[in-house]
């Protein structure tokens, strides 16, 4: 039979003050309330409901995968733009990996409705040439403080410098950010405004 | 148009697209892929600030840094995969 130790050993770990954090535990607050919005930024990328959830299931999976190491947990929770990124970086791993995309989907890319191309899998999730949209646009933002940010405060309504912080980000970067990254979609969309989109 | 007129004309559309989302179905799936049992049902409609209250203690559970398909002898081998 296990001893107590032994138990006591699977659910916590020792933390930087000597305390024992209960791993579970804290991750089931993280997932709690992160839940919704890490399927919401899924959708972002997926539009299709099915595929944003596994999407989001597979950044929680990397998030607990890291989530042992104190310095990785500190971060993720304290801002929300890593869980941000671990949506984004499991939809790209998605993307990359043929076997776990359906013939159904697979016959979608290229369609233009469903999927996206990955143009570089290091910057940027569409290519170019198939911005065809506002979140077209967004998506193409290749500076994820850039990207994190206009996704926060449109299509999550928070205010700038609310975004800002959890991105990390100081009030007055939040803000130089901000414009800049408006500046560089209203260049992409410039093309579409000409076609009456 | 505006590029905030925009963005904010696309933020509606992308609201109606994922207000079918169901909370609760979707945290109890993830909890069940990782391995993890909560103690209290986790409610659809709470808020995104709700958090699950519970005493710290042992219990089943993965560790973190683990899948759902490790092997855990520790625990099964000897009948202690049963919460304290």
């Amino acid at each position: 039979m296990a001893s107590q130790d032994d138990r006591d050993d699977d659910v916590a770990v020792i933390g930087q003050h000597g305390v024992a954090v209960d791993l579970a535990a804290s991750f089931e607050a993280l997932v709690v309330d992160n839940a919704a919005i890490c399927y919401r930024k899924a959708y972002f990328y997926c539009r299709n409901h099915h595929r944003a959830e596994e999407t989001a299931q597979e950044a929680f999976a990397n998030l607990w995968k890291a989530w042992a190491d104190e310095e990785k947990r500190t971060k993720i929770q304290q801002r929300k733009g890593y869980v941000l990124n671990a949506v984004r970086n499991a939809f790209l791993d998605y993307r990359k990996n043929p076997s776990r995309t359906s013939e159904h989907e697979q016959g979608l890319v290229g369609e233009g409705n469903e999927g996206y191309r990955v143009a570089d899998a290091s910057t940027a999730v569409i290519e170019a040439q198939d911005i065809r949209s506002v979140r077209d646009a967004v998506l193409r933002l290749e500076d994820d403080n850039e990207r994190n940010l206009i996704y926060l405060v449109y299509y999550e309504d928070y205010k700038v410098r609310r975004a800002g912080k959890e991105l990390g980000l100081s009030p007055q970067r939040a803000y130089r950010v901000h414009e800049r990254a408006k500046e560089r979609l209203r260049e992409m969309l410039r093309h579409l405004e000409e076609e009456g989109g | 148009m505006d590029v905030d007129k925009r963005l904010l004309r696309d933020a509606d559309s992308f609201a109606e697209e994922v207000a079918g989302f169901n909370r609760g179905e979707f945290i109890a799936k993830v909890f069940k892929t990782l391995g993890i049992v909560p103690e209290r049902p986790v409610s659809g409609d709470a808020s995104a600030a709700g958090r699950i209250q519970r005493p710290a203690g042992p219990r089943q559970s993965l560790r973190a840094g683990e899948t759902a398909g490790t092997p855990r002898p520790d625990v099964q081998e000897e009948g202690e995969a049963t919460e304290a």
